[in-house]
């Protein structure tokens, strides 16, 4: 297995959201928890509009991707939706 | 999967095509279009470069010049322009230029009045799905054709350029062309047929009031055909009777008389909405001249143009092309 150690403080000043959620899950849990929500990151950042299920505070959830398509994918979604009516 | 955009005006022939997936490339030539022996030859007796030499059944035809290039052949400036031999033979250097023999999906547009008339739909699908043989040697297969409102073209273009969220706005676009301006209204992603038209007091008459204008300050017309290769090129003189005439001026006066009247036009139409626009989307190859007309009646708006509106309707064709 290949892998690398991150170690990293968080602080309430410079990641507020991320200080909140870590906060309330126990010390031992919190490197699995950031793994999770950086899964959820990359996805959004991919843009890959792939529906990826993570399993958080012990329940399954389905996750959208929410990134904003692009221009051209926004457009061909409307026309998509027009295409009948028109 | 080949996708092709067309939009065949009455002023120039836009094109965006390309594989799906891929980035379209687009072109645009002029809408000059005439049997090959109304032309002239050059003096060394070449073949012109400029030419396109395409096929209308038997004939032979040159497409994709200057409308004023051709003798002895009239311009068609009418409403069936789409089964005039003109608009045949710009069709195949359409297809000639896309460099496909195969095209998978092909999407063009009608003016707002025409789209709305099934028959001519029908007679336009029919026209353009099949093969065409486009010169002696080479023919090009279309497998489907969709036909929608001009203006939608516009507007997808203007949604893909700006990665626009309208999905729950209320839009008027406006798409000023040659021969006539149409404008849609879309709201909640539904086409407003009602609210939707044509008028034929398009960028050929305001040409036509500048070449007015022109001749009683200095004494002579100059043909529309002048006006429109000027523009095309981005020269932004005339020679009136050896003379050099700045246009914008005379552009400017014309479009403030023209402009208003079309507006008008609009603003019946849309008396049947519930509420007024949200936003105005102004594309196609006559915006500029239109826009100050388009913003003084819809002041409390915001009157945007995609960038090089001239290809707005063909990109959006492309667009549109993606989803079948």
């Amino acid at each position: 297995m290949t892998g690398f150690r991150v170690i990293m403080t968080v602080t309430e000043e410079a990641s507020p959201e991320l200080y909140k959620a870590l906060k309330a899950v126990p010390s031992r849990l919190r490197a699995e928890r950031v793994r999770t929500l950086s899964a959820i990151g990359l996805t959004a950042v991919s843009g890959t509009g792939v529906q990826t299920r993570i399993i958080a505070s012990g329940s399954e959830h389905p996750v959208q991707d929410k990134a904003a398509p692009s221009g051209s994918a926004r457009a061909v979604s409307f026309a998509r939706s027009l295409a009948d009516g028109v | 999967m080949n996708i092709l955009g067309i939009d065949i005006g009455y002023s120039n022939l836009k094109l965006a095509f390309s594989k799906s997936g891929e980035k379209p490339k687009t072109i645009l030539r002029p809408a000059g279009a005439a049997p090959a022996d109304r032309f002239g030859n050059r003096f060394d007796g070449k073949v012109q470069a400029d030419f396109l030499h395409v096929l209308v059944g038997d004939e032979e035809f040159v497409a994709g010049v200057s409308p004023d290039r051709a003798e002895m052949w009239t311009r068609s400036l009418h409403a069936d322009y789409a089964s005039s031999h003109s608009y045949k033979a710009l069709f195949h250097a359409g297809l000639l230029l896309s460099e496909m023999d195969m095209i998978d999906t092909l999407v063009t547009g009608l003016p707002v009045s025409q789209y709305l008339d099934e028959n001519r739909k029908k007679v336009l699908v029919e026209q353009m799905q099949g093969t065409h043989q486009v010169t002696p040697k080479r023919a090009v297969t279309v497998e489907n054709v969709k036909v929608v409102p001009q203006p939608i073209g516009g507007l997808l273009d203007y949604i893909a350029q700006e990665d626009a969220d309208i999905e729950d706005a209320r839009v008027l676009v406006i798409d000023p062309g040659f021969f006539s301006v149409d404008w849609v209204v879309i709201a909640h992603k539904d086409l407003h047929r009602q609210s939707s038209g044509t008028s034929l007091n398009a960028s050929s008459v305001v040409l036509e009031e500048a070449s007015r204008l022109i001749a009683k300050d200095h004494g002579s017309a100059v043909n529309t055909e002048t006006l429109e290769n000027a523009i095309r090129s981005g020269k932004s003189t005339v020679l009136v009777l050896g003379q050099r005439v700045d246009l914008a001026p005379y552009i400017e006066q014309a479009a403030q008389t023209v402009g208003p009247v079309v507006l008008e036009a609009i603003q019946k139409s849309l008396r049947i909405e519930s509420r007024m626009p949200d936003l105005v989307v102004l594309v196609g190859g006559g915006a500029t001249f239109f826009r100050d007309a388009v913003q003084n009646t819809f002041d409390k708006l915001k009157v945007v143009t995609p960038k090089d509106a001239v290809y707005s309707n063909a990109r959006g064709f492309w667009l549109m092309g993606n989803t079948l």
